[in-house]
This record gives C-alpha cells, structure tokens and sequence, in this order.
C-alpha cells in the first residue's frame, strides 16, 4: 500500500528554479473534516432542525418528522401518530429531571420520559405560533417562547403569557435562558429582557441598543456558570453580557463581525463555535481573529443552523437541513492553496520560522500555516532539463537553506530567501540517488538512500549557495551496504538510527554499528520509520509487524492485539504531547504512551483511502502534526489525553415482555415476570463501530459475555434476586471500560412461598392425622360389633338351651297330650320349629321384621299355650315397617323378658303389644309385680342395648314406668 | 377594592363611550355557573352580563353583578352565597377584560377558536387567565362562547369547613353571549 513512485534516475547538470509569489485574497483553505450522517426514517427525505446532547451524552435532533434519538448506530423516533399532528420540530431543551421538552412549529409542546411521548395540554390551549425556546426557571416553572405570540410561563397548572401588552419589547422572542430567583432571559426582535413568572410584575429588566446591547435582535442566549451571558445577534456577531456591571462586551477580535446572522454558539475551551446564516460555521479562538469555515472536504456550505458538541470532543452541525459530524479543530484538511494543485504530497518538514515545506507531485512549496487572513504560499520548481522530478525528502540545515531530496536525481540545496538552488554535485554517488531521508546535526548531514548511507560535511560557514561539501559513504565495514535505507533519524543523544530493508535497524553511535534485529526480538527485517518520544524513548515501524518502543534497554511490540488498526503504516511521528501518530491507509491511529490506548481517526471522520507516501509526515514546533496524502493534507492538532477512549454504557430499555419498567430503585417482579429483555448502548461517536460489550446477569450467569448486539434476553428466569450488568469499552481487552447495572428480583410463586408450604405441610398432616383416626374408630367399631354379635349369640344360645323353657314347654306338652293327641302333635311341631328358626337366624346380623315377627308369634304360640288367655299379644305393625330390619331373636328375647319379669294369672294378665311407629318398634306391656323373681343377670336387655348401639345412632328407648314397661327400637 | 369595581365599570363604559363602530356590544348576556359537590349540586345563572369587544384591537370587557345569579336550591343559599362567600356588597361586579391573542380577520366571519387572554376579577382578587373562546359570526351577530373553571382559591372565597361538602373548590363557568354591532 506504500507507495513508492519510481522514476528513472536522471542525469541534471543544473536546474532552473522558478519560484512564483503567491498571495492575494484567495483563503488558504484549512476546515475541519466534516462527515454527513445520514439517519434515514421512512418518509425518506427528513430535514434536521435542531439538536441537543442530553446530561448523558446522547444526541437528539429535531426534525420535520419529530425528534430522533441518535447513539452513534442506532437511531430512534419520536414522534406523535395521532393523525393530523405535524411532527416539525422547533426546538429541544432538557430540564434537570432528564426530560426531554419538544417544542413543534406548529405551537405545541410535548415532553418524552420513561413513559413515552405525550403532548403538554394546559387547559388554556397552546400558542398558534412556532415555539423557538423551551426552558425551566430555578423555581421549576415552564417557559415557552414564541415567534409572535411574545413568551408563556406555567405555574400552578395555570398558563400565562406575556407579550408587549404587559411591556415585553416584542411578540417575536428566540431564545431563552434562566437567570436567578426564578427569572429567565428572552432575546427578542428589539433586545433583551429579563422576564419574572409574576402576574403583577412580568417584565423586570429590558435592554436596547441604547443600554450597550450591540444590536437589537438577539438570537442566540448561552449562560454561563456565574450569571454571564453569551449573546448571538443578527448583525454584529457575538458579545458578552457581564452580571455583575450589566454591561455588554466584545472582545477586540471580534469587533468586526462580518458573518451576518449568528443562529448558534457552542463555547468549549478554546474558544466559540458560531453556526451562522451565510458564512457557515466560524470559530473565534480566545485572541485570535474569528475563522470562517464554508467550504469543507468536497462540501459547501453557508448556513449553519445549529452546532453543539458530543461528550467526545466532536462537533456536530446541522446545515441544510443535513447532520454532519467533525472532529473540529482536532482534525483538518488542507486542500486548498492558492495557485497550488494539491496532488500527491511526498514529503513534508517544518522548518525553524513556522513553515510548512511540502512537495505536492512535482512541486515544492513553502507554506505559513494559515488563518483567516491569507498568507502567502511560495512556490518552487525545481525543473531539471528534460525531465521533473519527484521530491521526496527535506531537510534544514542550520543556515536555514533547505535539503531537498530526489527521486533518482540526488539532493539539492535550496537558499529559501533567494530561491536559488544547487545540486550537490560533490560526489557520484549523488547523482542519480533516490534519497529517501536527510536528517542532520551541526555541519553532519546523513542521507538515506537506495544505495546505502551517505554522510555530507559541510564548512562552518555555510551560508552561501555554493558549498563544497564532502560527500563519504558510511560503513566501510559494509555492515549497512548497499542495502535500500528508508529513514534516517537523530535522536535527543545524537545517536544515528538507520531504517534499513533487510538488515532491521541500526544504530550508529560513537563510531560504532549496533544492529539490531531478530536477536533482540524484533520480528522482521524490514523497518519503515523512526521517531523519538518525549521521553527519549526511540520507536519505528516495521513493514508487516506494526511498532516497536526502544527504551534503551528493551524492545516491546506494539501491533493489532494491542489495538493497532493496520500492521501496515506509512509513517509514524511523535506529537511530543505523550503521543504517537500512526499513519496507515485507511486514517491514523493516535497511541497514548503512557497508558497504551489507542484514538481511532479514519472512516468516521470522513477518510477513505488516503494513499499517505513513505515518511509524508511531520510535526511542527506547536506540536501540530502534518500528514500529505493523495490530494490533501491532514492536520492533526488534539490532544486526546484529557478524555479517555471510555464509552458511556446505558441502559436505553428494560422490559418484561414488552412493557416499559425503566427505573432507578430496585424492581420486584412476581413470579410470573420472567420473561427480561434489556436495551443497551455504549456511546461513543467518534468510533460507534469499534463499540464491544459484555454483560453478565449476576444470580445467572458466571461470567462476562461478550456480544456486539445491544439487546439480551432472559427468557423463564427463575424467581430470584438479580442485577443485569453491562459494560462497553472500544478495546478487546475491556481495559477502558464503563457499566450501567440495573438490579430487580422475581418473587417466589405462592406455592413455594415458606409460609405455604409450612402450612400447606401442616394442613395435610392434620388430615392424614384425621383420616387415620377415622379409620381406626371404623375398625374399631367393627370389632366391636362383632364383638357383639358373638356374645349375643353367646348369650342367646344360653337363653336358649334354657332349661326352664324346656322344662315349662314340656309340662305344657305333658298336658296338652292328655287333652287332645293332635293339638299335642302341633304343639311339638311348632316348638320344633321355634328352635329351627334361632337356628337358622342366630347368624344373622338383621332379618327383616316380618321375619322376626314370625319368630315372635311362633314363640307366643308356644307360651300360650302354657298361660291360655292371660298372655295377650297385639301386633300393630305397618306393612311398610315389616320391610325393615332389626338384628334377630330381639322381639323374642324382649317377650321372653315380659314372660319371666311379670307375673302371668288370671288376676294379673299380660298384655304385650308390639306397635311400629314410623321407623321404630315400640314393645310395651303392663308390669304385674312377680313375687317370686327369676334369676336373670340383665344381660339380654344389655345386649340389645349394645348391638342397636353398633349398628345405628338412634337409640334404643326404654321406658320404666309403675305400670307399663316399653322398649323402643329402632328399625334399620 | 371599590376602586377596583369602578375601574372595571369605567372601563366597560370606556368602551361605549370610544363608541367605535368596531365594537359588538350585549348587555344580556348569559352566565352560568355550576358547583358539583359530593354532598350537593348548585347552579346558579344570570341574564345581566355586559360585554364588548373589538375585533379590530382584538380588546374585550365583560362584567357580571353578582348579586344577579338566580337558580340556587334555596333562598338561604343564594343569601350566604351573596352575603358571605362573594361579599357582593363589597364586590357587586365580576369582570374579564383583555385581548385576544390570535389574530382576527375584520369583519370576522366564520367561527373561530380563539384564547382571550385578560384580568378575571371575582370577589376583588384579580387572576390572569388564558380562556379559550368560540367565536361565530351569524347573520351580522357575534356568537360567544366560552366555558372554563374558576379555583375559589385563586380568588379568596373562602368557604367555611362544614360546607366543604356542598360546594366544589373549581366551579365550571360557562357564558353565551349574542354581540351586536352598533352604538
């Protein structure tokens, strides 16, 4: 990529000189580099109006499609979709709680924070006129100006205006700016005046021309820290308002403005960057006369309607209509000098008186730097009979003649005053050289060329145009040889460094060679360019392995991992202001020794290829660096090590789903707001593409990662206590690196919440608890009954191997046979068939009642016949009743009871009747006192007691009275 | 204060005695105001409102007595509201002068929505408003419109606790007016 433009090597005899005085009132054309941003919408064509750089550094710009958000890559709207609203903004102005206020041609007012865009609707309605400032008092207050309506201040949630009927000069104002105790400044067509947002006094101050205000229209309002004022008018330029006298001042420089209209100030340190109307952008340095800059890199123009500078440094300007961005005073370009044709600068050098010495293609020029007022450029040739000559090297003696070195036709010796010029001739090897570089001490002068080291003393006295130096070849010793050598350079120490092709670098010192190369580290052989540094440290180029730093000692390599853009560099200086400039073909990178990081200058600023020759570099004794390229040259004038390349990392967007949470505190989701996404920028405008990030979602992940996107999602996290961190930087290394976090935590879901599943645990023990109890209580109820039922059988089979029974039912038997052979016969079937039945029913649980009414007359039957009519049984029983149950042989055992508790005669019968009573059985009979009382152990009544009591909840009734006994039981 | 209710009347009369034929005059304009309360609603109105404006200066003077609202729930009220809220003994006249901030076409015709900006003067406390206001021009006629709230802060009323209930702290106003051309 370095070129090097051969030409035949010539033969000159002598050369004719033609220097041509240049002056006149052609401007010397040094501007900044100015780059068009293009933020495309979808209407196409969007025109800029105004813009803003808010607390955090990011740029707005109010357009005619509403205000667009600009972090260097990505570009947002915002605008208000509701049809019929006219999205052309006015003016922007950030208040001190981060909100941005829009101003809109057509009167309104909307203001964007967290929740989005909404429109500022007092209920007085808005003005009808273009709103041209937005500002706040010190109290908090609104202020709106406007271009015919005068100003409106909102108080209290009540609008109220102020125009020339309450004494304001005029209904036009422009500008705004808030001045103590809640007053604000307003420039208006007829001068200045201090407002109060008092009803009964609105107008405090006012000042004309005739108070010492320059010009009565006042643009422009900037306020300084102590109450000062910047003051932009229409006709004479800038001026100053001082608080503290009240008096108005224009600096000595700037008593003659002839720019016209002033529609923008943008104060940095150095002095004022003024937008104008018809003479572009100008810049007034503190005590120099003000610059005016139209005509930029291939762009022209004159009106500059806003201009404001990024965190970084640079300038961004808003001029028809279009954005365009510039490193300002930090990098500009010559392209422009009178009479000059700026082709393919070869070389440069500053001389000792302030000049610049370049060689665009053939020529050779001396230029005075340049400023407002032009300067003189001079012009020599140096026209060798047949043919030109390309010059590639330069060099200033110290009799102030200068070296100029060829490409094939040696070194000629110019006298700068005279213009005359000679060829050294003192030596053959001079004749036909392509000298690559000069560099020298005292009356020693070393040329590099394509045939090896050359060494020129020259006398004392040097300062006539004929000399008669002597011209030796170095290195006898045929170390250097006749190797090409691209550079030679004198260090602080005097030592001579040589750039060699092949042979790495060396370094003559005291007589003595020191090559060195491979052996001390130093990757390939071929070296390009020296420097030294402030510190004396001695730095050079290599062809494909970037840098190295000599600090006398030891040799450290500087190359793309460290942050170099190109292993490939056409030149290298040091700036002397702790930095090295790096020049390679698509810009130059600017290297801060002490901490290593590197300032980016290329494509954003507007380069493309800039075809910079071998060594077409210089530095200036302001520490200005010069770079020729193909058709310009580039000044490079910063000094970056004030802001360090540290983007400022945002957080833009943090969303669940898709709704908005932006906020400050610490959010707490619940468990089902799981769904993350974050926006996030790194803001650094000067190199937006170089921009990496990495983030880490503490309470996720365990690392950094590194991404170039600038939005994350976190889909289904799970509930938890997180911070989202994210860093930018524009080193790989993240050595420079700032971070934005944002902290929140999702809540457990009920369920998992402690409380409920303590409560849920108790809950479930407390039922298994009741079911189990439950359980035990029905097997033991089971047992129980069954219990029962064996001890009732128990029981019944004694009642029922009853020997009294049998003993009565066969005295029974033993008359009835005597009576009547058949009744007998009878008689013992039935008490057979009483016993079948308490065998066949003993085992049952229930029979049904009819069943156990059988039972029942069956054994009437029997005792009947025993006690004839005195023993009565009625039975009044439903037929629905006799479908239910009761457990067997109970009527029987209650009867049989009766039988054995009462007396039974003719004097005392016993009646017993059996009646059904809905869902119980009622057994009554009269009591007949027994003299003599059978021995019963109460064991049958009991037991009926404890089987009715198993098998049902209704309870077995019996009632006791003088005269009747009755048992009520209940049927199942 | 009498000083100002003089001043508001002067200045009404100031108007007719300019006797621009510019001016549209009404003295029967219509003003009515409503207070909705939690407790209560009241609404009260007036047929006496006097008023001129200029169209070519963009001036207005409108002024209202007080004592000339009707409607009210109950005679008592209308006497409190006179006696001990507006103190119209001491301020008879309600007032709004000013100038209208859009400009006006002359002679105006169409209907417009204007912003009369101007001096609100209710129970002698003076109160810059911002009012939007309707303007239609039928058949010769100056159609007015106008509705918009008055905080009783703004003006002094003060309206004793216990009635905080019955009476709103913003009354909407609403006036509509017919202004005719002439002496």
């Amino acid at each position: 990529m370095i070129q090097r433009p051969y030409q035949h090597q010539l033969f000159l005899k002598f050369a004719i000189v033609l220097w041509v005085f240049v002056s006149g009132s052609d401007v010397s054309g040094q501007a900044p580099y100015v780059k068009r941003i293009h933020l495309n919408t979808e209407k196409g064509d969007v025109k800029f109006l105004r813009e803003l750089r808010d607390k955090k550094g990011m740029l707005w710009f109010g357009s005619s499609e509403g205000v667009i958000e600009f972090d260097g890559k990505i570009h947002t709207l915002h605008a208000l979709k509701t049809p019929g609203f006219d999205n052309t903004v006015s003016s922007l102005y950030e208040d001190h709680g981060d909100t941005i206020w829009i101003g809109y041609k057509s009167g309104q007012v909307a203001f964007l924070t967290g929740q989005g865009l909404q429109l500022f609707n007092p209920r007085e309605g808005m003005p009808k006129k273009p709103v041209t400032a937005i500002s706040k008092d010190s109290y908090g207050n609104l202020w709106i100006a406007t271009a015919g309506e005068g100003i409106y201040f909102y108080e209290d949630m009540i609008l109220y205006n102020i125009n020339t009927d309450d004494g304001l000069n005029d209904n036009y104002a422009y500008a705004l700016a808030p001045a103590d105790s809640g007053s604000m400044w307003v420039g208006t067509d007829e001068g200045l005046v201090r407002c109060m947002p008092d009803q009964k006094k609105k107008v405090i101050e006012k000042f004309h021309i005739g108070e010492g205000l320059p010009d009565n229209i006042v643009r422009v309002i900037v306020p300084l820290k102590n109450g000062d004022l910047w003051i932009g008018l229409q006709q004479k330029g800038v001026c100053r308002y001082i608080a503290a006298r009240k008096q108005f001042v224009v600096s000595a420089h700037m008593k003659q403005w002839p720019f016209g209209q002033v529609n923008s100030i943008c104060a940095d340190k150095k002095g004022l960057w003024i937008g104008t109307e018809e003479s572009g952008l100008v810049f007034a340095g503190e005590n120099e006369l003000p610059v005016s800059y139209m005509e930029f890199n291939s762009l022209h123009f004159s009106r500059v309607s806003d201009v404001i500078k990024d965190l970084e440094g640079n300038l961004w300007m808003l001029a028809n209509s279009n954005i365009y961005q510039s490193p300002g005073n930090r990098v500009m370009i010559l392209d422009k000098v009178p009479r000059i044709d700026m082709k393919m600068v070869h070389t440069l050098m500053a001389d000792s008186k302030g000049k610049i010495w370049f060689t665009p293609d053939q020529g050779l020029v001396a230029y005075s730097g340049g400023d407002a007022t032009s300067q003189p450029a001079r012009k020599y040739t140096i026209t060798p009979e047949k043919d030109l000559v390309d010059i590639v090297s330069l060099y200033e003696d110290d009799c102030h003649y200068i070296w100029v070195g060829t490409m094939g036709a040696g070194i000629y010796r110019l006298n700068p005053e005279t213009g005359a010029i000679r060829k050294i001739t003192a030596s053959p090897l001079l004749h036909n050289a392509s000298v690559m570089a000069i560099a020298g001490s005292g009356n020693t002068v070393y040329a590099a060329t394509f045939s090896g080291a050359i060494r020129i003393t020259i006398p004392e006295d040097c300062h006539s145009d004929e000399i008669n130096p002597l011209v030796e070849t170095l290195d006898k010793d045929n170390l250097l040889g006749s190797f090409y050598i691209y550079d030679v350079f004198i260090d602080s120490k005097k030592r001579i460094w040589f750039a060699t092709d092949g042979k790495g670098i060396i370094c003559f010192e005291n007589g003595a060679y020191t090559s060195y190369n491979g052996k001390q580290g130093i990757a390939g052989t071929v070296i390009y360019s020296i420097t030294e540094d402030e510190s004396g440290n001695i730095w050079f180029s290599t062809q494909e392995h970037g840098l190295y730093k000599f600090d006398g000692t030891e040799f450290s390599n500087i190359n793309d991992s460290n942050g170099l853009s190109s292993l490939v560099l056409s030149g290298i200086i040091a700036d002397r202001k702790g930095s090295i400039v790096a020049v390679h073909n698509h810009g130059f990178d600017v290297l801060n020794i002490s901490t290593g990081n590197f300032r980016y200058y290329g494509a954003e600023v507007g380069f493309t290829d800039i075809n910079s020759d071998l060594n077409a570099i210089t530095r200036d004794s302001k520490g200005q660096v010069w770079i020729g390229t193909d058709q310009a040259i580039i000044k490079y004038t910063g000094d970056d090590r004030t802001v360090p390349p540290r983007p400022v990392t945002l957080i833009t967007k943090a969303a669940v789903y898709s709704n908005e949470i932006i906020s400050e505190a610490e959010r707490t989701l619940s468990h089902d707001e799981n769904y993350l996404s974050f926006d996030f920028t790194g803001l650094w405008y000067t190199n937006p593409n170089r921009v990496k990030f990495q983030y880490m979602l503490e309470g996720y992940n365990k690392e950094w990662i590194s991404t170039l996107d600038r939005h994350v999602i976190f889909p289904k996290l799970e509930p938890g206590t997180y911070r989202f961190r994210v860093r930018s930087s524009l080193t790989g290394n993240f050595t420079e690196f700032t971070e934005a976090s944002y902290a929140f935590r999702i809540r457990l879901p009920v369920w998992r919440e402690g409380w409920f599943i303590f409560m849920a645990a108790v809950i479930t023990g407390t039922v298994v608890y009741l079911l189990a109890q439950m359980r035990i209580r029905q097997i033991r109820k089971l047992e129980e009954l069954k219990k029962e039922k064996i001890n009732f059988q128990f029981e019944t089979l004694k009642s029922q191997v009853n020997p009294h029974f049998l003993f009565n039912s066969f005295n029974t038997l033993i008359t009835i046979i005597e009576e009547d052979k058949k009744n007998a016969i009878e008689f013992v079937e039935t008490l057979s068939s009483f016993f079948r039945n308490i065998v066949t029913f003993k085992d049952h649980d229930l029979i049904t009642l009819q069943e156990e009414l059988g039972v029942a007359s069956v054994y009437f039957y029997l005792q009947q016949k025993r006690y004839g009519n005195n023993l009565r049984l009625k039975v009044q029983v439903s037929d629905e009743a006799k479908k239910k149950k009761i457990p067997p042989l109970v009527l029987q055992m209650l009867m049989e009871n009766a039988v054995k508790h009462n007396a039974v005669s003719s004097e005392t019968p016993l009646d017993i009747s059996i009646t059904s009573n809905g869902s119980s059985l009622v057994l009554t009979n009269n009591i007949n006192v027994k003299r003599t009382v059978e021995h019963s152990t109460r064991t049958g009544l009991q037991n009926i007691l404890n089987r009715f009591r198993l098998l049902t909840n209704q309870p077995v009734v019996i009632s006791h009275t003088a005269t009747s006994f009755s048992v009520t039981i209940p049927l199942i | 204060m009498k000083l100002v209710n003089c001043l508001a009347l002067i200045l009404i009369l100031g108007f007719n005695k300019q006797d621009s034929p510019d001016n549209y005059k009404t003295d029967r304009g219509k003003v009515r105001f409503n207070s909705e309360a939690q407790l209560e609603i009241i609404n009260a109105s007036s047929t006496r409102l006097r008023g001129v404006l200029n169209p070519v200066k963009r001036t207005f003077a409108f002024a209202v007595p007080v004592s000339s609202f009707e409607g009210f729930n109950a005679a008592l009220q209308r006497d409190h509201f006179n006696e001990n809220y507006l103190e119209s003994d001491r301020f008879p006249v309600a007032t709004f002068t000013g100038k209208i901030i859009e400009e006006l076409s002359y002679p105006p015709n169409g209907a417009l929505e204007v912003r009369a900006k101007g001096m609100l003067t209710i129970h002698g406390v003076e109160q810059e408003r911002i009012i939007k206001v309707s303007i239609t021009m039928i058949d010769g006629i100056m159609h007015v419109f106008s509705r918009f709230n008055v905080s009783l802060k703004d003006h002094d009323i003060k309206v004793p606790k216990v009635v905080h209930e019955k009476i709103a702290s913003e009354i909407s106003i609403e006036v509509q007016a017919e202004l005719k051309k002439g002496i």
